[in-house]
């Protein structure tokens, strides 16, 4: 099928009527989610997560992946408002929109803000149309073995950009394979480390595991530190939207080198839309000729980073849709669900199911315009729901997250090892380790564990055949360099605490 | 409030215990083969391994240096965990709408100061959310009531 074909297959598919109503669906819950600060993207994302289950595979992930970039749109209207980020990715934001709010241009930052993260979202959608059948047909002169590395390098870099030493964050992968290794062995089917619990004899829920992880211990570290806030909501109405001329004309360059920061960190691997927004604040200050109005409401210093963030989220989902990689919790996640409706990705995945793979990147243009309809009138309505007390709220999402939990599968034993997850994700957080690459060891380890083995009888038992192979060889050299990176910066760093605490 | 006052030794300890159960278990339970024909437990037993050598690193880099040390703050946690219990607990044998109302309870404790008229509203409200939701939006089977 020519690219044109494809196109208009996935157009075709994008715009059945439940798709595009899941689609505003998604996008909606997204920004609604978004908005409120104390529910993190991850926590939001596994709460309306197992709503997902009861559709289509093509629907759950067009609803997945609006809930995903909704959330971004929405975050950026507490970081204006409330200088309190709504999403992590947000983060840069508030430096200075909150200023531009207190200023009186709420309206403005909340408008502009809203057009640099569709210019950046049809940016990313554009490189991820372009870059995603190249990817697949290189892909697919992988054998097991370069999957393997590929893999390998993939868990590894996602370490090292996480928060907490890149040591810890290797330590949770290697949990989370554990984790993953529960359940049914590969190839014989047999049960492998189930103790005897029949339940466990598929597996550990991912769902409870990403909600415990993330959903609860986020809540759990929440409480007694979000409150009831008051926006900021001076010039929120369509007159204040209203630009002047000079902000337009600084707001085009740092939209476009936000934008191609975004799509090319999205790309890779361990970084995502919170890494290109924070690089691109720094990149726009150190470009800039005035860098002293940074922080007190310069256009530039919220345009650029919202443009990025957006585009990494559309240009992250190309190494999960062409590799079956994922390069974030997020589309971990979204493998989770591919896995659960039986689709495994992977470059096959674009010649086997063209009407999934096209269908749900055309829902990108979809959603977000569907967004900026959201956005701009609606604006108001959105800042009312700052406005819910938090001891309101931490209930309603911890019940809402049980019975999303136990709807997955009538099961109360899956709410038992939600509440597990819940106590490790609250024991990690207290200890420091990263909670991301867990979930990514989770749902990478059995992948892992098969490519591994299947390697080894194609090779007979030879484990040479990694470092025989050329790109196997090249990929597990950079992870080797990577990880030799953390173990010496981890020494360095506790050297350094130890002497210059003597000192 | 408790206070840890290492964080990356009790870390680093954990893992490298964990690893160790993990590998001495699948060692003498499963068949690890060879690397011919692997069995169920060679790659677990591989990963055990590594985890155990990665904390075993952590632990020494926690021994050496000096950190502050961390605050727990236990009570949110055991009563937002302790609710999700409860749920788990009611939810077959006393059916959806009681499980709710108690967790609802039983999580509003985590607040210092729990106002409790807004609370009842609240359990309500979200029962019928819930109800409203799953089982008339989704058609999903939950038993609201289990008597």
């Amino acid at each position: 099928m020519s690219f044109l074909d494809l196109l208009a297959l996935g157009l075709n598919t994008a715009l059945t009527p439940v798709n595009l109503l899941y689609c505003v669906l998604g996008v909606t819950l997204g920004m609604i989610v978004g908005v409120i600060p104390g529910i993190g993207t991850m926590a939001a994302i596994s709460m309306l997560f197992p709503i997902t289950f009861y559709l289509e595979p093509t629907t759950a992930l067009i609803m997945l992946a609006g809930m995903w970039y909704g959330t971004g749109y929405g975050g950026r209207t507490a970081s204006i408002l409330l200088n309190l980020p709504g999403t992590p990715a947000n983060a840069v934001t508030c430096l200075d929109g909150y200023p531009m709010a207190k200023q009186g241009r709420a309206g403005v930052a909340l408008f502009m803000t809203t057009i640099a993260s569709f210019v950046g979202g049809c940016f990313g959608t554009v490189i991820l149309m372009m870059f995603s059948p190249v990817v697949t047909e290189y892909a697919l002169r992988f054998g097991p073995a370069e999957y393997f590395s590929l893999m390998v390098l993939g868990l590894v870099a996602s370490c090292m950009l996480s928060d907490g030493a890149a040591l810890k964050g290797i330590a949770m992968v290697v949990v989370g394979i554990l984790l993953g290794a529960i359940g049914s062995d590969v190839y014989t089917g047999l049960p492998r480390l189930t103790f005897g619990i029949l339940d466990l004899s598929g597996g550990l829920s991912i769902i409870a595991l990403a909600m415990g992880i993330f959903g609860l211990s986020e809540i759990i570290s929440s409480i007694g530190r979000v409150n009831k806030v008051d926006p900021l909501s001076t010039g929120v109405g369509f007159k204040g939207m209203k630009p002047s001329r000079d902000e337009v004309r600084r707001s085009w360059m740092p939209v476009l080198r936000g934008s191609s920061l975004g799509a090319f960190f999205g790309t890779l691997p361990g970084t995502g839309p919170a890494v290109a927004s924070f690089l691109s604040y720094a990149v726009e200050k150190r470009v800039s000729k005035e860098p002293q109005r940074f922080g007190k409401g310069a256009i530039e210093g919220i345009m650029a980073p919202e443009a990025a963030d957006n585009s990494a989220e559309m240009t992250s989902f190309i190494p999960t849709l062409t590799l079956g990689i994922p390069g974030s919790a997020t589309m971990a996640l979204m493998i989770g669900v591919l896995m659960i409706h039986g689709i495994t990705p992977g470059p096959m995945l674009a010649t086997t199911q063209p009407d999934l793979f096209w269908g749900l990147i055309m829902s990108f243009w979809i959603g977000n315009i569907v967004l900026v309809i959201l956005n701009v009138p609606l604006i108001g309505v959105w800042v009312r729901l700052l406005t819910i007390p938090y001891h309101l709220l931490y209930p309603s999402i911890v019940v809402i997250i049980c019975v999303g939990c136990y709807s997955v599968g009538f099961s109360a034993f899956d709410v038992w090892i939600l509440m597990l997850f819940g106590l490790l994700g609250f024991i990690m957080h207290t200890l420091g380790f990263p909670a991301a690459p867990m979930l990514l060891g989770f749902v990478l380890g059995p992948m892992l564990e098969e490519n591994f083995r299947r390697a080894m009888q194609l090779s007979r038992g030879n484990l040479e055949t990694f470092i025989d192979r050329p790109i196997s060889l090249a990929l597990l050299l950079v992870s080797a360099v990577l990880i030799g990176l953390a173990v010496r910066s981890s020494i360095k760093a506790r050297r350094e605490v130890a002497l210059g605490e003597k000192g | 409030m408790i206070s840890i006052s290492n964080r990356d030794l009790v870390g680093g300890l954990l893992l490298l215990l964990t690893g160790l159960t993990v590998s001495v278990y699948v060692y003498l339970n499963y068949d690890l083969g060879t690397f011919r024909r692997m069995g169920t437990g060679m790659f677990p037993f591989a990963v055990g391994v590594l985890l155990t050598l990665i904390g075993a690193i952590l632990s020494l880099n926690g021994a050496r240096a000096y950190s502050r040390p961390v605050q727990v703050a236990l009570r949110p946690a055991m009563l937002i965990l302790g609710g999700v219990a409860i749920f788990a607990l009611t939810v077959d044998r006393l059916g959806a709408i009681v499980a709710i109302m108690l967790t609802v309870f039983v999580c509003a404790l985590a607040e210092s100061k729990p106002r409790f008229k807004a609370i009842a509203f609240l359990a309500l409200g979200l029962t019928a959310f819930v109800w409203l939701t799953f089982v008339v939006g989704l058609g999903s089977p939950i038993k609201m009531t289990a008597w």
